[in-house]
């Protein structure tokens, strides 16, 4: 009787227990991008780039609007200005979002506050897959980079810099 | 007026001290010469001193034991048998213990031989026994015990005082088993001086336990006060429980929080990592 007892009072305990497991979300996965610059000269003269996020959104669209120099729709995401060297170094480049979406991804390449370079993909992977290249390309016809003697982005981000 | 009224109480006082240090000084007196001369062998002089002492009222057990004794004695030496052998007798009531010196011959031994065997006949043994039942801050008693075959006690005096009184409280009971109550003991006093005495018809002592000169003496211990607060056990403490109640739960709750199971959801949402590329490779 009293080992039927121990048990039932073991059972609800255990039950009780289960019931009130704590419920926590799983680490979010990585999805991965890179800005994909021309060259690393064109890396070295950017002077800084953001990245937008829009849910659904058509890069054909975004890429338009950014070259007839319309707003832009209201992103889902989007990083701060960043410098390629910190493109580079993996600093302030994180957002989240959300999984149940698809999103296509605008990156906008900036010199002296003017769209040089602006390029789109739509991401469509999550998880551990290779990194989705944004590749940009001259906005236009009229931008050029100033000519530079930095080979390696890493000669640029260098404190001194060992290139101009 | 006033003056004549003082004068005449000094002098009272003066004539009843006159009279009575002389009445003391010769039963002493009495006594020593009665002592002296049964020494010298004079038993006339000596069987005389005694009676003169023995005709005195108020003596103490030890002045009525000594001329008793030489008064029977000095009969049995002047050959008066039947008074030695009523004295001798007289003599055991006074002291049980007394023996005559076997060397004395027999005028002696022949009427104290008749003493003894009369005491012998009675089968008793006179005396007096006293007890006394005192507990601190409870009312006692002095209980008295007289064993008096020959009737000669009238009756017993019994006083008492709480030191450091100087005063006697005295109660005077009849032959036989009796007792005296005593009232409690004030928290000053812890000691009862009392005596005891069991009067003959002239207040001679016949037997004596004590004196107010010389008090027998009972002393009370305080009982030690008991710890009315006894150590108390952090047990006992509802603080303890009420501070060990909480601790458990507190452990309980965070151990359950720090140790329950956990039950992942799936993720809702991705985390980008952006990186920089330099034509088709990772800048360098």
């Amino acid at each position: 009787m009293s080992t039927k007892r121990a048990s039932f009072t073991f059972a609800i305990l255990a039950l009780t227990t289960v019931a009130c497991a704590a419920k926590e979300e799983s680490n979010p996965p990585e999805i991965a991008f890179e800005v994909q610059f021309p060259s690393a000269q064109a890396a070295a003269v950017t002077e800084n780039v953001k990245v937008y996020a829009f849910a659904g959104g058509s890069c054909t669209d975004l890429i338009k609007l950014r070259q007839t120099k319309q707003p832009l729709p209201a992103s889902t995401a989007e990083t701060p200005l960043i410098t390629p060297c910190q493109l580079y170094e993996g600093a302030d480049n994180k957002f989240d979002l959300a999984l149940n979406q698809d999103y296509a991804l605008l990156a906008v390449g900036q010199v002296a506050g003017q769209d040089v370079f602006v390029g789109c993909t739509v991401q469509k992977a999550f998880g551990s897959t290779k990194a989705l290249p944004i590749a940009l390309t001259f906005i236009d016809n009229l931008q050029k980079v100033r000519p530079t003697t930095c080979t390696k982005l890493s000669d640029k981000c260098a404190v001194p810099a060992r290139c101009q | 007026m006033n003056t004549f009224k003082r004068f005449c109480a000094v002098a009272s006082l003066a004539a009843a001290i006159a009279v009575s240090a002389p009445a003391f000084a010769g039963v002493d007196s009495d006594l020593a010469t009665a002592e002296n001369a049964y020494a010298a062998l004079d038993y006339t002089n000596a069987l005389t001193a005694a009676e003169a002492v023995l005709a005195q009222r108020g003596l103490g057990h030890d002045t009525l034991t000594r001329a008793t004794r030489v008064a029977a004695l000095s009969h049995a030496a002047l050959g008066h048998g039947e008074q030695a052998k009523q004295l001798f007798t007289t003599l055991l009531q006074y002291d049980p213990d007394f023996k005559v010196d076997a060397k004395l011959g027999p005028r002696f031994a022949e009427p104290f031989a008749e003493a003894r065997g009369y005491w012998q006949a009675q089968g008793r043994k006179p005396g007096m026994e006293v007890q006394a039942v005192i507990q601190w801050g409870q009312p006692g008693q002095v209980r008295v015990t007289t064993q008096d075959p020959l009737s000669i006690v009238k009756r017993v005096v019994v006083g008492y005082r709480w030191a450091p009184a100087r005063d006697y409280t005295t109660a005077n009971v009849d032959p036989g088993s009796r007792q005296v109550d005593v009232p409690a003991n004030s928290s000053g006093s812890a000691r009862l001086d009392y005596y005891v005495r069991a009067l003959d018809s002239k207040d001679n002592a016949v037997f004596e336990d004590g004196s107010p000169e010389s008090p027998k003496s009972v002393t009370v211990n305080e009982p030690e006060k008991r710890v009315t607060e006894e150590k108390k056990s952090i047990f006992s403490s509802p603080v303890f429980y009420i501070v060990g109640g909480a601790i458990l739960a507190g452990a309980a709750a965070g151990g359950y929080f720090a140790l329950r199971p956990t039950e992942y959801t799936a993720a809702t949402k991705g985390r980008t990592v952006v990186g920089a590329a330099c034509g088709i490779e990772r800048c360098q």
